[in-house]
């Protein structure tokens, strides 16, 4: 069976995947006007491959998570129209061809494992649950954290993720030094598809992966402990910090939408004349509507209750209902948020972590 | 040349010291160099962190119409274009003067990594006037930009993009908007998008619809926001600089104050008397629809 296999260049592994191309719908990291996209490997030229390669080796998650392969932002349940007196519904059916989503980093697919826990309990989300078992992912692992990185804080393994298919390495991240690109199958998933793509004429076969060079185990970094900031938290439900953060945070979604870990969304109805869909779609709890009730009745009608309700849910309420703290450190808050809110300002203020 | 942090600390001290105000809204630094951002100091020792540089993006009257913020005696530092949106929010009585100690600063603009913030260039009021405020910041940083404001000069961008083809231009809006993550950070940012509940939010609440084309619906929120602050915009670029998807969106509105020019000649938004030229009507106001008709 098929471990590892070898590229002598990204260029080469891209060739092998077009080789699959016909069963498989795949996306890649690469920029658009100088921002970071992903794509569909069909329109992914040959220029646009420096900077696939930039974001491969890059020490930092690619602007926008990649949760949205598996939780689309919009999603559809089911079609209905009406016909004189007569009725019809439809489940909408979901797209049979298997996914593979190249280039999120360990923190990124470790999201999923906490996503998993909410939407893969009883009763299932069923939406979700078949992206997930039809979707590979190939992560691009990290040698070093990046300027907003919590990854070790957080209990991510940067080198090794527990959630992933098939790991991606590249020759410069390794004692090798070279342009070799390595693919590593760590699930069954993973390991049928590195089969097919052996079977492609470019790659260079069999291999093991050589080691990591950098800085892989930061000795010096305290893991946070969920118990202990949960404990933390529950004294600071009336503390004046909430005030303080909403009174400089925009109420905008950009920390919901980029986060990996943030899954809350809206179900509405769309229709015009005799027809229309179900369908569902994020929403944000940093929005002043997210829990307006009909009626008119808000029961967080402050940005200090909403930002609250946002940190509370991810550092106490989630521990207590599914144990880990719902964060993987990407530091995708610190990076995007304009007015400087983040999980890490947020633990410096309630003093935990020596790091952050 | 004096310290323009610590006559900033001294000023922002003797207002608190003196209870002349609740608070002082300002900046500090936040934890990497490049990063400065928007800091609230209700105490003298809290006043010890405020600063002013070349990353201090935020426009920070925005602040002052959430509610948190109504009913209390503020100190507000402000740069030139922040200071031209709230004079708007003054005129259309969404914040009270008497509540509001100004401070005026010189701004040198604004960094965007390491080369000066491309909305600073067409910048129309760098200095806050000295008249219009209650306390000026005497020291300042030195420039970013010369300050010789060309008019033509300031709409180069859109020149660039009123060069291409019908086809190209749709085509690079189609491409730029499709990046849309709709996390509204454009309007929310904006110091002139001052609506109590906005469109967006009370005739869309979901996401998106579904059911439609998304960009489409991204082509179409932008489009309107765009119009609604076509005669408002300050040119601070905070809609563009806190777009994570780098979406140009400071183009749209620099198009529509060229477009405005046409029919109303020039008008600088906060500067200029109010009331703005489209929330008035004359009777001698250009009527093209109506020839349009006949």
């Amino acid at each position: 069976m098929t471990q590892t296999i070898k590229f002598d260049s990204l260029s080469s592994l891209f060739n092998a995947l077009k080789e699959v191309e016909k069963d498989y719908q795949i996306f890649c990291p690469t920029k658009q006007d100088g921002t970071e996209v992903f794509l569909p490997l069909v329109e992914i030229k040959e220029d646009n491959l420096k900077a696939t390669y930039e974001i491969l080796s890059k020490n930092e998650p690619p602007l926008f998570s990649i949760k949205s392969f598996l939780f689309p932002n919009s999603e559809i349940y089911l079609k209905f129209k009406r016909e004189k007196d007569s009725y019809e519904f439809s489940v909408h059916s979901q797209e049979e061809t298997p996914t593979v989503v190249l280039g999120g980093k360990p923190c990124d697919v470790e999201s999923f494992g906490m996503i998993d826990m909410v939407f893969l309990q009883e009763p299932v989300d069923t939406f979700y649950q078949q992206k997930r078992e039809n979707t590979i992912l190939i992560t691009s692992v990290c040698n070093q954290k990046g300027p907003n990185c919590l990854c070790d804080e957080f209990g991510v393994d940067k080198c090794k993720p527990k959630v992933s298919d098939i790991l991606l390495v590249l020759g410069e991240q390794t004692t090798q030094k070279d342009e070799a690109v390595y693919l590593e199958a760590v699930s069954e998933r993973g390991e049928n598809f590195l089969e097919k793509l052996d079977k492609s004429t470019e790659s260079e076969g069999e291999s093991n992966t050589p080691n990591l060079e950098g800085e892989i185990h930061q000795k010096d970094v305290e893991k946070l402990s969920p118990e202990k900031i949960k404990d933390i938290m529950e004294n600071l439900y009336d503390s004046p910090i909430w005030a303080e953060f909403a009174m400089r945070c925009l109420g905008c979604g950009i920390c919901t939408y980029y986060c990996p870990t943030c899954h809350c969304y809206d179900i509405n109805d769309f229709h015009r004349k005799d027809k229309g869909v179900r369908y569902r779609s994020w929403d944000s709890c940093m929005f002043s509507n997210f829990s307006n009730m009909a009626g008119g009745h808000n029961p967080r009608p402050s940005k200090e209750d909403r930002i609250k309700n946002r940190f509370f849910h991810k550092l106490n309420y989630f521990v207590k209902q599914q144990g880990p703290l719902a964060c993987v450190g990407c530091g995708r808050c610190a990076k995007n948020c304009p007015a400087g809110i983040s999980i890490g300002t947020v633990l410096k203020k309630i003093g935990v972590g020596k790091h952050v | 040349m004096r310290d323009i942090n610590k006559e900033i600390i001294e000023i922002a001290q003797e207002l608190l010291e003196s209870n002349k105000v609740d608070m002082v809204l300002g900046y500090t630094k936040g934890e990497r160099p490049d990063q400065t951002f928007p800091f609230i100091a209700k105490t003298k020792e809290e006043a010890e962190r405020l600063t002013f540089d070349y990353y201090s993006y935020n426009s920070l009257s925005k602040y002052l119409l959430d509610d948190m913020y109504q009913g209390k005696k503020i100190a507000i530092f402000l740069k030139g274009c922040d200071f031209r949106g709230l004079k708007l929010m003054i005129g259309e009585d969404r914040v009270k003067r008497e509540d509001l100690h100004l401070i005026g600063l010189d701004c040198p603009g604004v960094k965007r990594g390491e080369s000066v913030s491309p909305y600073c260039l067409s910048c129309r009021l760098n200095n806050v006037p000295k008249e219009e405020v209650d306390t000026k910041i005497s020291t300042s940083l030195e420039p970013l930009v010369e300050r010789k404001y060309s008019h033509e000069e300031s709409f180069s961008e859109i020149n660039d993009i009123e060069k291409m083809s019908n086809e190209e231009r749709f085509e690079y809006w189609k491409r730029q908007l499709s990046r849309c993550k709709r996390c509204y950070s454009c309007r929310n940012g904006c110091p002139v998008c001052t609506c109590r509940v906005c469109l967006f939010d009370r005739e869309n609440p979901g996401y998106i619809d579904g059911a439609t084309d998304q960009l489409a619906q991204h082509q179409f929120y932008h489009v309107i926001r765009a119009f609604h602050v076509a005669d408002r915009c300050v040119g601070c670029g905070e809609c563009s600089r806190v777009c994570p998807e780098n979406i140009p969106l400071h183009l749209l509105s620099q198009k529509l104050i060229r477009e405005l020019e046409k029919f109303y000649g020039t008008y600088t938004t906060g500067v200029d008397e109010l009331p703005t030229p489209l929330s008035t009507a004359k009777a001698n106001d250009p009527d093209h629809f109506g020839k349009e008709v006949k």
